[in-house]
């Protein structure tokens, strides 16, 4: 066991854990990233509501000098307000024509103090159009005009679903996008086959962004710490004394096993305090639907997650940490001075910035061409852009766990790979301190280690 | 139990570390190491323990390849190796367990140590009332404190190879002593010990086998009783009541130093210190001090890496 290349590899994990749990700067990191998650349902629905489409101050009117008015109906389609019973508006008498004469604003420029002229069209975009007018001297003050155009549009669309005879809610889900799925009717029964047509919403491309940034501050977070213990090792010569006692590939891994403990326990404790910020923002705004607020907590973002998705997506954070964490270590064995360490990450940082670009452009096409194009698997698949894509891909439901498991397969090959290689630069660079290395030399390296090992075994068994 | 260090060579580029050391331990006891500041002596150290490559040579320990994973080794680097940010017991409770201690062994022998190297205050601080106790860490102590815990960290685990690089450089006097005095307990123990160190009188104390090196080469080595016997008792130190101002020196003998503590001369042969003796009883000269012996390994030293001659 001791000839082993993980000797050690257990007490170096229970050190590394045990000490960046103790440490200031994961104290730090954790209170800031719970404290965000903790307040992200109660901001966004405070934003709702000072910037959302409630937001609007909009005085309550309870006594109305309204009349009359005049509606010009420019929809296209008979209509016939139906005012709500408790409406202040419901004894106005309206008159309603399709005279396009402009005889309406006539009107409106007629000294009559309670009337209004009403223009009604009708906006694919928008819905229903109200515009409002009266006269210069009407004393129909100008909150009354909106509050009333505003009311005589909700009659107007109450009038129609009355005639039509669906309700409100009937109407809603009428309003929603058409969505098709293609299935192929088998021997064995249904097998369903995902549109490639889908395009992300709004709400996804957001929850992607937000979801890919998350995974790109861990993925970060824990290679620069991985490396900056590697450079204070040797940087303060402690390294010398751990070799004795463990193999580099130990020391290694150990570190980079316990970046991925401290990342599942951050991300665990955000999405802990983000369920519990949305259970007490339901709490407290039950009923309300004002904002953004509804939008997130309705949202049908989180419908399609399931047990089996979250395991394969925590999996695949913990495999796209390993591999950058192995990354990162290799930068940070190549110094010699923990000052160097800024020089030595820059292909690092530049490496991973690139690639998480190239996700974010992934996600932009998404929205204008959907999902399961071939970019969007080359991005799945190649393990520098599928470490932070894989978990959002397949808990926002672009593909399924099939191909999010043959993705992930693919980066913890990759990982195990980096792992590989990089204990052998990492023991190059201690071992062959002063001597500038050369890829021929590490494969060389590597030989030798296997043909020593084989002869160690040898004279062991002897 | 053994250790034989063969033609052990490193280079560096073109600059040779080392050159085709040689040396053996056949016995529990103490092997120096000497060489002036760069000849090659961590360099050697690190390749026998195998935390750095060696170009050619072997390293064996019992007549096998030695492997510090599989053997209780001790090590004190010349470099103090510590973690500036993390608790002095955290590191030293890890390096146990790197040594395959358990938690209840390694808090014994860290108590143990503390004791003895009078570090207890900082591995074991005192509670005060109404206050927190926080772990000390090695940034928080002088250098000499963290060569002590670095000593702790090497003598955990009651190695049966010790290898003390430099143990006593930077020590005030008190601690020197201190050290001084664990070393010799380790002798008592039986250890095998390997120590590189420039302090002569300490090399001398302990060690009856050397190696000098110079310039990554092996300037002279063996033991120590064999080398300097090699030279001849060739030093004499005289001292008179009535001083030696008006007597000259014989042929055959240079003056050296002249100290309140005596003439220092080098002879070239025991039969002209004799004569010389001789010489002043006849000059009715009161000799309160007369000593002839080998020259020092200080004075060895010198002449094989300082290019000073002694006279054999």
């Amino acid at each position: 066991m001791k000839n082993n290349d993980y000797y050690g590899l257990g007490r170096v994990i229970s050190f590394e854990l045990k000490s960046r749990l103790k440490s200031r700067t994961f104290k730090i990191v954790m209170t800031i990233v719970c404290l965000i998650s903790l307040c992200s349902m109660p901001g966004l629905y405070l934003f709702g509501l000072l910037f959302g489409d409630g937001a609007d101050d909009v005085p309550v009117i309870e006594e109305t000098v309204i009349e009359r008015a005049a509606l010009f109906n420019g929809m296209g389609i008979e209509i016939d307000p139906v005012f709500d019973k408790e409406s202040i508006y419901r004894n106005v008498e309206v008159d309603i024509t399709e005279d396009e004469d402009g005889s309406l604003f006539e009107k409106a420029s007629v000294s009559e103090d309670v009337a209004l002229s009403l223009w009604a069209s009708y906006d694919d975009r928008d819905g229903i159009v109200m515009k409002v007018a009266a006269s210069d001297d009407s004393i129909i003050s100008e909150e009354e005009r909106e509050d009333f155009a505003s009311c005589l549009g909700e009659a107007i669309r109450q009038g129609l679903l009355d005639k039509s005879g669906i309700t409100e809610s009937q109407a809603m889900k009428l309003g929603e996008d058409i969505e098709v799925d293609v299935l192929k009717v088998t021997a064995d029964g249904l097998e369903e086959a995902y549109s490639d047509t889908d395009r992300v919403s709004m709400d996804e491309y957001m929850g992607f962004l937000f979801a890919m940034m998350f995974i790109f501050m861990f993925v970060n977070m824990s290679g620069s710490s991985v490396a900056g213990s590697v450079a204070s090792e040797k940087s303060s010569r402690v390294i010398e004394y751990l070799l004795v006692n463990a193999r580099p590939l130990a020391l290694l891994a150990g570190k980079i096993v316990s970046a991925i403990v401290i990342c599942v326990i951050q991300i665990s404790g955000m999405l802990a305090c983000g369920f519990v910020s949305q259970l007490l923002l339901g709490m407290v705004t039950a009923g309300s639907s004002s904002g953004a607020a509804a939008d997130i907590v309705a949202s049908g973002l989180w419908a399609g997650i399931t047990i089996p998705k979250l395991i394969i997506s925590v999996l695949a954070v913990a495999a796209g940490v390993a591999f950058y964490s192995i990354i990162a270590g290799v930068s940070g064995a190549s110094v010699s001075k923990i000052d160097e360490l800024g020089e030595s990450m820059k292909i690092y940082s530049a490496m991973s910035v690139i690639f998480v670009y190239v996700d974010m452009a992934l996600c932009i096409s998404m929205l204008a061409v959907g999902s399961g194009s071939i970019f969007m698997y080359i991005c799945l698949f190649v393990p520098f852009t599928g470490a932070f894509i894989i978990p959002v891909l397949l808990l926002l439901g672009y593909v399924s766990e099939l191909p999010a498991i043959i993705a992930l397969l693919i980066l913890i090959a990759a990982a195990y790979l980096a792992l590989k290689m990089a204990a052998l630069v990492y023991e190059a660079m201690i071992l062959f301190q002063g001597n500038r290395l050369k890829i021929g030399d590490i494969v060389k390296l590597a030989k030798l280690r296997d043909s020593g090992r084989n002869s160690r075994r040898g004279a062991d068994k002897a | 139990m053994s250790l034989e260090v063969v033609h052990l060579s490193k280079k560096y580029g073109d600059k040779t570390a080392v050159e085709d050391l040689s040396f053996s331990l056949n016995n529990p006891g103490v092997y120096a190491l000497l060489g002036t500041n760069g000849a090659g002596k961590s360099t050697s150290i690190r390749m026998i323990l195998g935390i750095l490559e060696k170009d050619s040579g072997s390293v064996l320990w019992n007549g096998r390849e030695l492997d510090p994973h599989k053997i209780n080794v001790g090590y004190l680097a010349e470099e103090r190796g510590l973690y500036p940010k993390y608790s002095l017991m955290d590191q030293l409770m890890y390096f146990a367990a790197l040594k395959g201690m358990t938690p209840q062994e390694a808090k014994e022998r860290i108590e143990l140590l503390a004791d003895k190297l009078e570090v207890r205050e900082y591995l074991f601080p005192e509670k005060k009332v109404g206050k927190r106790v926080k772990d000390m860490t090695a940034d928080q102590l002088s250098k000499g404190n963290q060569q002590k815990i670095q000593l702790m960290a090497a003598l955990l685990s009651d190695p049966e190879l010790l290898i003390l690089d430099e143990p006593l450089s930077g020590l005030d006097p008190v601690n020197t002593d201190l050290f001084r005095s664990i070393i010799h307990k380790e002798i008592d123990k039986g250890k095998y010990i390997i120590l590189s160190s420039h302090q002569m009188a300490v090399i001398e104390e302990f060690c009856e086998d050397i190696t000098i090196l110079n310039k990554g080469k092996v300037a002279a080595g063996g033991n120590l009783n064999e080398i300097k016997k090699s030279y001849g008792r060739i030093n004499l130190i005289v001292k008179c009541d009535e001083g030696l101002s008006d007597v000259e020196a014989d042929p055959g003998m240079t003056v050296i130093s002249d100290t309140p503590d005596g003439v220092h001369f080098r002879v070239q042969t025991e039969a002209v210190a004799q004569n010389y003796l001789g010489k002043l009883a006849s000059l009715g000269k009161t000799v309160v001090r007369f000593e002839l012996r080998e020259p020092s390994l200080h004075e060895i030293f010198v002449e094989k890496v300082g290019g000073h001659e002694i006279e054999e």
